[in-house]
């Protein structure tokens, strides 16, 4: 028999609407999204630029309010949380990845890294932070700081702090938009890698079809709503 | 220092690194206002506390009583005596220095041969005071300031006139010890031996001046206690008290406003620092929001 906490979506969204205030009036982003992901899935948000991938991807992770609806993570109501409890929620339970990176640059690599876990007071945070730097290749460069990277290997630095306090969900928002093809595909390997590894959600926004199709689905956004295909399995 | 807080100290500690350029400016407006207000309040001590230690030297004694339009009377005199070591009685009047063909508008001293008190006038050339003052040949001496000298194209030696008296310059008065405390003069000084103005037909009945009684007290006099027993005694007839405390209040006044005035300054130099101070906050805090919204998004509470 299925433990019913278990069958539980990591992420369920429900009626999930996001509008934001503008000059010349409020803009409807989201439009209401219905949405359940399951443990250990990884799902690709694809769509056109301003569809609301990235959007959706921050009411998931708690870094935008839904303006209406309700958006469920790991069975706990994200919109009934305020700031600081949204952010002791991430902290456990949460990596993002940007695609600007989003290191503090002046914090060393080891230090970014291990920056969330000492955030949530984790006694071996420095020794799990260079231990998880070596396995994104970055052992021999723990002590240097963010402009002494590549662009590279600051996003894997943000794939290692991403992953190191183990969280359940791994958001990324285009990790590969900054970086040239090569780069791209090392980073996507690694992200995909972590994630088996630590057998957690991954939530991935993406413009790369290629990258869609490495997905157990993918979710195809247009103008703030869930395409018809959106729930259509991607890589068969 | 609890987990919370040793990590929010670590935090800004790595976040020193990179430096307080954006503070330079938030820096320097308030070092600058500060240092403003600090200098003007250092100064105003630094005046004050000079007057306050050379009080009796400003003021010519420890005490002065002062009359208008008469000399003090044998009670008041007799007063005195009674309370202070040494008395000194000095006229203060204008009138006008004449030469042949010339004259000028002089504030003339008055003295006795107690002048002056505490202090030294410096003459030029550097004689003494009571031989500057002496009759010679029938010609009582007299100091002139400098200005007044030039003004009158006079030499050491030369004669002049007050009133129907005839003096011998024998001096210049290149420095007047209590000067500071003789407050508004309309004219440069010139001082004479009171005994000299005798036949001069200046001080007689309906002429406009005034008398400073100057005081040597014991050590020890209590200065309130006087000021309040003289006052009692002689403040109906006209007697006005002034003491070493309060040598110059007319100086001591002008530091008051113009350190009121610059302290002004100094805060509207903070106040229009402010516009620089919120500037510069701004921009730091610019540079930062990428910075703070990273941390939030890795689980940064906001206090």
């Amino acid at each position: 028999m299925t433990d019913p906490v278990l069958a539980l979506p990591v992420l369920a969204l429900t009626d999930a609407r996001l509008t934001l205030a503008g000059n010349a009036g409020p803009v409807e982003i989201l439009k209401g999204i219905s949405l359940d992901i399951a443990k250990g899935e990884t799902v690709g948000l694809i769509g056109p630029s301003g569809s609301g991938k990235s959007s959706l991807l921050m009411l998931m992770g708690g870094l935008e309010r839904a303006t209406g609806g309700k958006v469920l993570a790991l069975g706990q109501d994200l919109t009934a949380m305020d700031e600081d409890a949204l952010a002791r929620f991430r902290r456990g339970n949460m990596g993002v990845v940007f695609q600007s990176f989003h290191l503090i640059p002046t914090m060393t690599a080891l230090e970014n890294v291990a920056l969330p876990m000492e955030l949530s007071g984790t006694p071996d945070a420095f020794p799990r932070a260079e231990a998880e730097l070596a396995s994104v290749g970055l052992g021999h460069r723990i002590g240097h700081y963010p402009a002494q990277l590549s662009g590279g290997e600051q996003q894997r630095v943000a794939l290692a702090r991403a992953a190191a306090p183990r969280p359940a969900i791994l958001l990324a928002d285009e990790p590969t938009g900054n970086l040239d093809g090569v780069n791209g595909q090392a980073i996507m390997d690694m992200l995909f890698g972590l994630r088996d590894r630590h057998g957690a959600t991954l939530v991935l926004v993406t413009h790369s079809p290629e990258l869609a199709t490495r997905c157990d689905r993918v979710i195809r956004l247009a103008d703030g709503l869930l395409a018809p295909e959106a729930l259509a399995k991607a890589a068969e | 220092m609890s987990l919370r807080s040793t990590l929010a100290f670590t935090i800004a500690r790595r976040e020193l690194r990179g430096g307080l350029r954006g503070f330079r400016v938030f820096l320097a407006c308030l070092a600058l206002g500060v240092a403003a207000i600090a200098a003007v309040g250092t100064l105003r001590t630094g005046i004050q506390q000079g007057l306050t230690d050379q009080g009796a030297v400003i003021l010519g004694g420890d005490a002065e009583m002062r009359f208008t339009y008469r000399a003090a009377d044998a009670d008041e005199r007799a007063y005195m005596d009674r309370i202070a070591t040494r008395v000194s009685e000095v006229y203060d009047f204008r009138s006008m220095a004449l030469i042949e063909g010339d004259q000028a508008l002089t504030q003339v001293k008055a003295v006795d041969d107690g002048w002056p008190l505490t202090g030294a006038a410096t003459l030029d050339p550097a004689i003494a005071v009571a031989e500057a003052l002496a009759d010679q040949n029938g010609i009582p001496g007299a100091l002139m300031d400098p200005v007044l000298i030039d003004r009158l194209s006079l030499q050491i030696g030369d004669t002049f006139r007050l009133g129907t008296q005839d003096f011998r310059l024998t001096a210049a008065l290149v420095r007047e010890p209590d000067s500071a405390s003789t407050g508004f003069a309309l004219g440069p000084r010139t001082v004479v031996r009171t005994e000299a103005l005798a036949n001069s037909g200046l001080l007689s009945a309906g002429s406009l001046y005034e008398t400073r009684y100057r005081l040597t007290l014991p050590p020890g006099a209590d200065l309130q206690v006087l000021e309040d027993q003289s006052e009692g005694q002689f403040r109906d007839k006209g007697m006005r008290w002034t003491d070493s405390r309060n040598a110059a209040p007319g100086i001591e006044g002008f530091v008051d406003r113009i350190g009121s005035f610059l302290v002004l300054v100094g805060l509207a130099g903070l106040a229009v620092g402010g516009v620089g101070i919120s500037a510069a906050i701004r921009s730091y805090l610019d540079g930062k929001t990428e910075t703070i919204a990273t941390l939030k998004t890795l689980g940064a509470e906001a206090g």
